[in-house]
C-alpha cells in the first residue's frame, strides 16, 4: 500500500510547478495518444480527420483563437502555465512533435483509400494537435513580445511571418477551391468539376479552347538489338543521346548514322515524308547508315533460313519516323539492329484560349508554369488526352481560387525579410547571455 | 563542345590537383607547402568550375535536373565552403573533409555516368528553377560543412579537449546554411503556386524538406538561453545532416515516393 502511494505521489509530483521539458513531452505524448484514440473510436467518416468550417466561420474562429491567445498573454504574469505554454521548452518539444508526425506523412504513402491515420497524416488528429500546440506556442511568443514592446526586428519578422503563414494555411484551407475543367478544341466551357466529389460549379467566366498544342524536343535515335532485346541509347563511348538534327552524325553500336534531312513536323507520303506546317506532323528523319563493324553474317529476323553477310562500308538509306494518329512508326533494319526514334520529350504544353467575362472577350494562352488569372481564379494547364499524345484535342485545366493567398504571402515575405536579417546579423538571440 | 564524355579528363585533373593539395598539407609547419596546398585545391576547383560552365553551355539548359548533376554542383560548392572557413576562421581541417567528400561525389558520377540530354520538362521551365535549386545546394554545402566540423568537434570533445572553436564554426555555418535552406523552401513554395496551383501540398519531397528545416530550427532553439552540452550539439548537427541526406537522396526509395511529383533520377 505504502509503495503504491509513493508511486502515485511521485507521478503527481511531476505535475507540480515549475513545468519544463518533462511536462512538455508528457503533454505531447498525451495529445498524440488522444489523437489516435479519436481515430480508433470514431466512425469511418471522421477517420479522415479534422475539417474546419469554411467562410465566414473560419475567420470568426481565427479571431476567437487570437483573442484567446491575447487574453492568455495578459494573464501570463499570474499564470505559470501560460508562461510555460509560451516558453522555449514547449517550442522545442512542439517542433519535435510536429516533426515526428510529419515524418509519417513523408515516409508512408498518403492515400484516401486507406482509413488509417498514417495514410492521411495531414488531416489526422495527432498532426493537427501537434500543429495546434506549436501554433499556440508561437502565437503566445509573438503576442508577448509585442505587448512587452520588445521589438527585435529579425526575431519579430521571422516569428510573426511564420505565425501568419501557419494561421493562413490552417484556417484558410477550407476556402481553397480546386476544380478541373476539361475542354475539347472549338468548344466552350463554363462549368468546373470537383475531382473528388464530382459536383459542378459555374464559373464567372467562360473559356473557349481554340487550340491545344504540344511542342516537342527533337527526338533521339535508339537501336534495338533484336537478338538480345537490348537498347542502345548513347552514342558509342559517349554519355549523350543522339539527337535528330539535319547534318548530325553519330555512331550507335557498329553503325555510323548521318542525318541527311530532319523534319520536326512531317507527314507521310507515298515514298517518304514531307514537311508540314506547325505542330500537326510527326518528327521524321532521312538517314544514311554505314556499317563500320567487322564482317558479320547474321540470320534475318523471322526468316531464319536467310542469311546476310555485312561487310564494312555497307550502307543503307531510309526514313525513320515517329507514329502519328493515323500512321505507324517508321523504323530501319540494320543487321541485327532496328533503328528507331524514341518518344520525344515534351517542350511545351500550350492551350490557346478565349476568355469571355461580362461580354468582354480576351485572347490568351495557358502553359505549364504560366497560369492565367481571371476574376480571382487562376487557370493552370493540368493535362490532356495522353492516349492521343501530341494529337490530343482535349485540354484539362485546373481552376484554383485561394482567397487567403495574399494573407499567406504577406507572412512569406515577412519571413524572407527576416531571413535576410539573419544573413546580415546572425541569430541575435544567440548573442544574448 | 564539352559533353559528359569529357568529364573523365576534368575528373582526373581535379582529383589530381586535390590529391596534390592533400599531400602538400600533410607537411605541417612549412609555409610554402601550405600555400602550395591551397593553390592546388583552388586549381582543382577552377578546373571543375570550368567543366560545369562548359557543360552548361553544351547542354543548352542549366545542369540542375538530375541527381548526378546536383552532385556535380555539390562537389564545386562544398570545397568552397571549406576554403571560406579556412580563410575566415583559420580552421584548416574542414578543407580536407570537404575535398574528400566532394571527391567521393565526383567518383560516384564517374562510376555511374548518366545519359544526358538537352531536354527540360515544362514543369522545370521557370525563372524559379535556378534560384530554387542553387540556393538549396549552397545551403546543403554549408550544412554539410557544419556536420563535418561537428564530427571533428565530437572527436575533439571525446578526447577531453575544449571543442569551443569547432562549436563556434559549426554555429556560424548553421546560421548561413539555415538562411539558404529557408530561402530554398520559400522559393519552392512560390514556384509551386505558379506550377501546380498550390504553394504547399505535402508532397514527400516537400515534407522531407520541411523535416530538414525543422531539424535545424530545433537546433537553433536549443541554442537559446541555457546552452546544451557540446557533445549533444555536435551529435545533433551530425544527425540533422542525415535527415538532409535522406531528403536529397532517400525520398526516391521511400514507400511514399510513388505519389511524388519530385522524383528525379
Amino acid at each position: 500500500m505504502i509503495l503504491h502511494n509513493r508511486f502515485f505521489s511521485k507521478i503527481l509530483q511531476i505535475w507540480l510547478p515549475p513545468w519544463g521539458y518533462m511536462q512538455a513531452v508528457l503533454v505531447s505524448v498525451g495529445l498524440f495518444l488522444a489523437g489516435i484514440l479519436i481515430h480508433l473510436f470514431s466512425d469511418s467518416q471522421l477517420a479522415f480527420g479534422v475539417s474546419l468550417p469554411s467562410w465566414p466561420w473560419n475567420i470568426i474562429l481565427l479571431f476567437v483563437y487570437c483573442c484567446l491567445l491575447f487574453v492568455f498573454v495578459l494573464v501570463s504574469k499570474q499564470s505559470a502555465f501560460v508562461r510555460w505554454l509560451g516558453g522555449s521548452k514547449v517550442s522545442v518539444v512542439a517542433m519535435v512533435f510536429v516533426g515526428t508526425t510529419s515524418f509519417f506523412a513523408g515516409t508512408l504513402p498518403q492515400t484516401k483509400d486507406s482509413l488509417s491515420w498514417t495514410s492521411n497524416v495531414i488531416t489526422s488528429w495527432p498532426f493537427v494537435f501537434a500543429l495546434l500546440l506549436l501554433m499556440t506556442n508561437l502565437g503566445l511568443v509573438v503576442f508577448r513580445r509585442l505587448l512587452q514592446r520588445r521589438f527585435e526586428v529579425g526575431f519579430l519578422l521571422n516569428h510573426i511571418g511564420l505565425f501568419i503563414v501557419m494561421l493562413g494555411m490552417s484556417f484558410g484551407s477550407p476556402d481553397i477551391q480546386r476544380y478541373k475543367i476539361p475542354i475539347s478544341e472549338n468548344e466552350t466551357a463554363q462549368e468546373a468539376v470537383d475531382p473528388e466529389t464530382g459536383s459542378q460549379i459555374t464559373l464567372p467566366f467562360s473559356i473557349f479552347l481554340k487550340d491545344f498544342q504540344i511542342e516537342e524536343y527533337p527526338a533521339t535515335f535508339a537501336m534495338i538489338d533484336h537478338e538480345t532485346g537490348d537498347y542502345v541509347m548513347g552514342l558509342s563511348g559517349a554519355r549523350t543521346k543522339f539527337e535528330a538534327k539535319t547534318g548530325a552524325k553519330g555512331r550507335l553500336s557498329d553503325w555510323e548514322i548521318s542525318v541527311i534531312d530532319y523534319l520536326p513536323s512531317g507527314e507521310r507520303t507515298k515514298d517518304g515524308y514531307e514537311a508540314v506546317k506547325g505542330t500537326a506532323g510527326v518528327q521524321a528523319a532521312f538517314v544514311e547508315a554505314r556499317y563500320v563493324g567487322p564482317e558479320h553474317t547474321y540470320k534475318v529476323l523471322m526468316h531464319a533460313e536467310r542469311e546476310i553477310t555485312l561487310k564494312p562500308g555497307d550502307t543503307k538509306k531510309g526514313w525513320v519516323a515517329r507514329p502519328s494518329d493515323t500512321t505507324n512508326q517508321k523504323v530501319m533494319m540494320l543487321g541485327k539492329y532496328l533503328l528507331a526514334m524514341t518518344e520525344p520529350q515534351t517542350k511545351v504544353f500550350r492551350s490557346l484560349v478565349q476568355i469571355e467575362k461580362g461580354g468582354e472577350k480576351m485572347d490568351s494562352s495557358i502553359e505549364v508554369n504560366k497560369p492565367l488569372s481571371v476574376k480571382g481564379w487562376k487557370l493552370y494547364q493540368a493535362s490532356y488526352d495522353a492516349n492521343m499524345g501530341k494529337f490530343s484535342t482535349l485540354s484539362v485545366f485546373d481552376a484554383v481560387r485561394d482567397p487567403w493567398l495574399p494573407f499567406v504571402y504577406f507572412g512569406v515575405f515577412l519571413m524572407l525579410a527576416g531571413i535576410v536579417h539573419i544573413f546580415m546579423n546572425g541569430f541575435t538571440i544567440w548573442k544574448r547571455k | 563542345m564539352i559533353t559528359w564524355d569529357n568529364f573523365v579528363v576534368f575528373f582526373f585533373l581535379t582529383a589530381g590537383f586535390w590529391s596534390l593539395g592533400l599531400v602538400f598539407s600533410a607537411f605541417t609547419g612549412s609555409k610554402l607547402l601550405d600555400r602550395l596546398s591551397v593553390s592546388a585545391f583552388l586549381v582543382g576547383e577552377a578546373v571543375l568550375i570550368c567543366f560545369l560552365v562548359l557543360f552548361w553551355i553544351s547542354l543548352e539548359r542549366p545542369p540542375l535536373r538530375t541527381l548526378g548533376e546536383t552532385r556535380l554542383w555539390y562537389s564545386v560548392l562544398l570545397p568552397l565552403t571549406g576554403l571560406v572557413v579556412r580563410w575566415r576562421w583559420d580552421f584548416k581541417w574542414l578543407v580536407h573533409y570537404t575535398i574528400v567528400l566532394a571527391s567521393v561525389f565526383l567518383f560516384i558520377n564517374y562510376l555511374h555516368p548518366e545519359l544526358h540530354d538537352k531536354t527540360l520538362m515544362p514543369a522545370l521551365q521557370s525563372v524559379w528553377f535556378i534560384p530554387h535549386v542553387v540556393v538549396y545546394l549552397v545551403g546543403y554545402a554549408l550544412l554539410g560543412g557544419a556536420a563535418m566540423v561537428s564530427v571533428h568537434g565530437l572527436y575533439v570533445v571525446l578526447a577531453k579537449k575544449s571543442g569551443d572553436k569547432q562549436l563556434s564554426i559549426a554555429n556560424s555555418l548553421v546560421t548561413l546554411g539555415f538562411v539558404f535552406l529557408s530561402m530554398g523552401l520559400l522559393f519552392g513554395g512560390l514556384w509551386a503556386k505558379e506550377a501546380w496551383g498550390h504553394y504547399w501540398t505535402w508532397d514527400p519531397k516537400e515534407t522531407w524538406a520541411f523535416l530538414t528545416w525543422i531539424a535545424f530550427l530545433i537546433y537553433i532553439h536549443l541554442n537559446v538561453g541555457r546552452r546544451m552540452t557540446k557533445r549533444f550539439a555536435f551529435t545533433f548537427l551530425a544527425l540533422s545532416f542525415v535527415v538532409l541526406l535522406l531528403c536529397w537522396f532517400g525520398v526516391n526509395y521511400m514507400p511514399s515516393s510513388q505519389s511524388s511529383v519530385h522524383t528525379y533520377n
